[in-house]
């Protein structure tokens, strides 16, 4: 019997025999579980013979193939070979059947994620409310009633339970995990297994959760129940196994990082808070956000670089407008000279500080400056050569994006602080943000898709000469600009500053730039920290200040760094508080001495717990590659005699005790009290000392035109 | 190393190949000098290893005609190994000494299969041959990272005219306790 529903969207997968499957919940909160038929064409293009051949093979494996021009996006309408498979895991298999046979062809929209090739197909995007007929098993008819743009979408009410463990299972194995369901609050002992089990199936079963919030459920909780329950399956589509990915080290962004293993839910989520790089920030409704525009799954947005949504996002407007997507990304730089290369490969604008104090104080920022770059200057690797072309596809895919960034943004500064909207509102902003923040990068990434290294310089290029406009337009209107960061600068006028007066400026900016601007705030005082090594010399981005509201504002300290121990960030935070209080900082120095003094001395008595001196270090390299083991390779070693695979990446904690490294949590007794104390020392001189200190003669390359005495040049004896 | 490179002659037709820590990048600047304050010079990067300033100053040690001299070296940078070869397939033969920098640094990388790594490093290397009849070809490379891209590393070493492989270092004295 045939029904028609409407719903929402929640995941697509495919199942092990290949068939598509639609996870859907819909209006009455019925959960429903789909087969759908997906027909998939790849795209093949290459040498005549070769594709004659490739032809001939598909052919002889009853395979149809058909002739059609395609769109390129850097050589336009171009014939291709179209291979229509009646499923993507059929297709998925013939495309990497026909690579392995021929190399040299090129391939085109075949490995194309699942919810980007249904959201091409059907027009649906995930989480986005839909029309959708079926026969209780296959899906008919889909439809939808929404667009990932819009502002406010609706969503289902999800049933959400929480599982957390009292540890980290990889030191010591846990005796009980605590579960949370709404109102309702478990706690099930991990002796007896058999009772522990039941009692975790019959809550399973009993709340049938569409999310599962874990800590340590990729890489302890998950794979533990595996070992324990083999057959124990928490999917909610009994089809399907959980699927495990293994852990992975990898460079990226400058930084080793680690990946844990990850478990992958079917018919529910999985999601990991330990293990999940930005669910920490944009909590679930972030994560939920980005499914919706990127079209990858939830489970996949908690876990993945936004860099991977941002492939997705223009895959999906390349899909949408019938330009080709080349499985690997084949366009090479350009040839230039040596002198080219100089003038053309530099980042972002760096105006070093003047280091010192400086009251009244405004920062002036660029919103979302490199993606608005992009879209107005229509920056895109097919524009390059062409500045009269239309809109290109990165601008495209990005300008909706900017927009509802910024919608959600003027929202937030509408809404009342205590209106309870505002949460989901700011992670919804903060998740976009991610993607704006490296949609710039992945112009230049090795792996992006549609990327081309020169695109990206030709941003960072156009940003350098936009904030020199805005230096010029501050100096002219009074302002002493004392810092310029990539995308903002740091304004300063003797005898005071206010809002009003910083006004004028922003409008100047937005009207010479076309791009927006916004003033982060008004510091009552602002402190540009020197060098560590040399006073004289300033270092970018290194500075503390507290806006005129009391709200403090700090980069490049040691509260920063996510290797400081609780108990030195505190001690810092506090002397900044104490800062904060007065009209200049340098008045309130001395009460910030005694709190240090104070504090020591609680140290040495053996009065700070030592849960606060944990010290946490990323291990850059893998641990047997250490030819001096310092404090992480120490605990590295500690962690492997106990049989913890340690791998770089990894986040490792420990303490310093009177033995050297420890990764269990001493004694206060035990502790290296010297070693804390010289930690906490060095945070607080980072703030003090620069107070104390005269000001730093200015170390700014000038021009000085000394005017010499003109004296006529006396005739030189002969002979000398 | 640089001393020895220097002095050497770099017939056409022939394929050096250079293998050190950073991809000998330091021992390369002064051949690619030498060879730009010659003529043109071709370089196609493919670990991003050119150090463009500190090569600005050493052609500056040379001659005051920097601006020139730069003029003459031409860059192109290769972020994955189908890049590589797209550089190579766009670039024809011709009398310019073409220096590939860092040729596996993206061959190395665990997210290309070994396979495919080696289906095109083949590729390359052919067309690395055919663009070697006129004027020489020379190849730096890093070691690799693991054992298990090292036919990659032997492949290309053996296609090599001449080699130069930079001493491992040694493993530092040991100091035996007293007791």
């Amino acid at each position: 019997m045939k029904v028609e529903c409407l719903g929402w969207l929640m995941d697509v997968y495919l199942r092990p025999d290949g068939t598509p499957m639609l996870w859907l919940i819909d209006q009455t909160g019925k959960r429903w579980l789909l087969r759908m038929h997906l027909p998939v064409t790849f795209y093949v293009t290459g040498g005549r013979a070769d594709l004659r051949q490739a032809w001939r093979y598909l052919s002889s494996r009853s395979v149809s193939c058909e002739r059609q021009d395609r769109k390129d996006l850097f050589r336009g309408q171009c014939p291709v070979m179209a291979v229509t498979l009646p499923d993507p895991a059929s297709a998925q298999a013939v495309y990497h059947d026909l690579r392995r046979n021929f190399p040299l062809l090129d391939y085109y929209d075949a490995d194309l994620p699942l919810g980007v090739r249904l959201a091409g197909h059907t027009g649906v995007h995930l989480l986005g409310q839909c029309r959708f007929t079926t026969d209780g098993e296959q899906i008919l008819m889909l439809s939808p009633l929404d667009s990932p743009w819009d502002l406010d979408p609706s969503a289902p009410s999800l049933r959400i339970l929480e599982v957390e463990l009292p540890d980290d299972p990889h030191l010591s194995p846990p005796a009980w995990l605590d579960l949370r369901f709404q109102t309702f609050r478990y706690r099930l002992s991990l002796e007896p297994l058999r009772a522990f089990g039941a009692n975790l199936r019959a809550l399973l079963s009993r709340f049938d959760p569409d999310v599962i919030l874990t800590d340590y459920g990729d890489t302890w909780l998950f794979p533990f129940l595996q070992k324990v329950f083999p057959e124990f399956n928490l999917n909610r589509d009994p089809g399907m196994a959980v699927a495990v990915r293994p852990a992975r080290t990898l460079f990226a962004y400058g930084q080793v990082l680690y990946r844990g293993e990850q478990a992958f839910l079917f018919g529910r989520w999985h999601i990991d808070r330990r293990n999940a790089a930005l669910f920490g920030e944009i909590g679930l409704e972030g994560a939920m956000e980005l499914a919706r525009v990127t079209q990858l799954g939830v489970q996949e947005t908690a876990r993945k670089s936004p860099g991977a949504g941002i492939t997705a996002m223009q895959m999906l407007t390349a899909l949408q407008e019938g330009v080709l997507i080349p499985a690997v990304k084949q366009q090479a730089e350009s040839p230039r000279t040596l002198s080219d290369l100089i003038r053309a490969d530099r980042g972002g604008m760096i105006y070093q500080p003047l280091v010192g104090v400086y009251r009244h104080v405004a920062e002036i920022d660029f919103a979302s400056m490199y993606p608005s770059i992009m879209v107005q200057a229509n920056i895109s690797p097919e524009t390059l050569a062409h500045p009269d072309a239309p809109p290109g596809l990165i601008p495209r895919t990005l300008t909706p994006l900017l927009r509802k960034r910024l919608a959600l943004k003027q929202r937030l500064q509408t809404l009342d602080p205590r209106d309870e909207r505002i949460a989901g509102l700011k992670a919804r902003q903060s998740a976009l943000k991610w993607l704006l923040v490296v949609c710039f990068g992945y112009l230049g990434y090795k792996n992006a898709r549609f990327g081309k290294v020169e695109s990206h310089e030709k941003v960072t290029a156009l940003s350098r000469e936009l904030l020199l406009q805005a230096k010029e337009l501050a100096e002219e209107q009074g302002f002493t600009v004392l810092h310029m960061y990539v995308d903002s600068l740091f304004v300063h006028r003797e005898g005071g500053l206010c809002r009003e007066d910083v006004a004028p400026l922003l409008e100047a900016i937005q009207a010479r730039t076309s791009i927006g601007v916004t003033l982060e705030g008004i510091y009552r005082w602002l402190v540009f920290l020197p060098s560590r090594q040399d006073g004289r010399t300033p270092v970018p981005n290194r500075y503390f200040g507290v806006f005129e509201d009391g709200t403090l504002k700090v980069r490049g300290l040691a509260l920063r760094r996510h290797d400081t121990c609780a108990f030195a960030a505190s001690v810092q935070g506090e002397i900044l508080r104490i800062l904060a209080q007065a009209e200049d900082p340098r008045e309130r120095v001395a009460d910030a001495r005694v709190l240090v003094q104070r504090e020591l001395q609680r140290l040495s008595r053996g009065q700070i717990p030592p849960a606060v001196l944990k010290v946490a270090v990323k291990l850059s390299r893998a641990p047997e590659s250490f030819r001096k083991p310092g404090p992480a390779a120490q605990a590295a070693r500690l962690l492997a005699e106990r049989g913890v695979a340690v791998r770089a990446g990894m986040r490792l904690h420990f303490w310093f005790t009177r033995q050297g490294v420890s990764v269990d949590m001493p004694a206060p007794s035990m502790v290296d009290v010297d070693r804390y104390a010289r930690l906490v020392q060095r945070a607080a001189e980072e703030i003090l000392q620069p107070l104390e200190s005269p000001p730093p003669v200015p170390f700014q390359p000038r021009l000085l035109f000394v005017p010499l005495p003109v004296h006529p040049l006396a005739p030189i004896p002969e002979g000398q | 190393m640089n001393d020895i490179m220097l002095s050497q002659s770099f017939p056409a037709g022939s394929m050096a190949v250079i293998c050190a820590t950073h991809a000998a990048a330091d021992h390369i600047s002064p051949l690619i000098v030498r060879l730009a304050l010659g003529g043109t010079v071709q370089v196609l990067d493919g670990g991003n290893r050119l150090q463009a300033y500190p090569l600005t100053r050493l052609i500056r040690r040379h001659t005051p005609a920097v601006e020139e001299v730069s003029q003459r070296i031409y860059v192109r940078r290769a972020f994955t190994a189908y890049q590589m070869l797209a550089l190579l397939e766009e670039s024809s033969p011709s009398s310019v000494p073409c220096i590939l920098l860092d040729l596996l640094a993206s061959f190395y990388d665990e997210t290309l299969p070994l396979k495919e790594a080696q289906s095109l490093l083949k590729r390359c290397l052919e067309r690395s041959d055919s663009l070697r009849v006129l004027a020489p070809v020379i190849v730096t490379l890093t070691p690799p990272p693991t054992p298990r891209r090292y036919s990659l590393f032997e492949v290309v070493c053996q296609r090599a005219d001449a080699l130069w492989l930079e001493p491992q270092p040694s493993a530092p004295p040991v100091q035996f306790s007293l007791f």
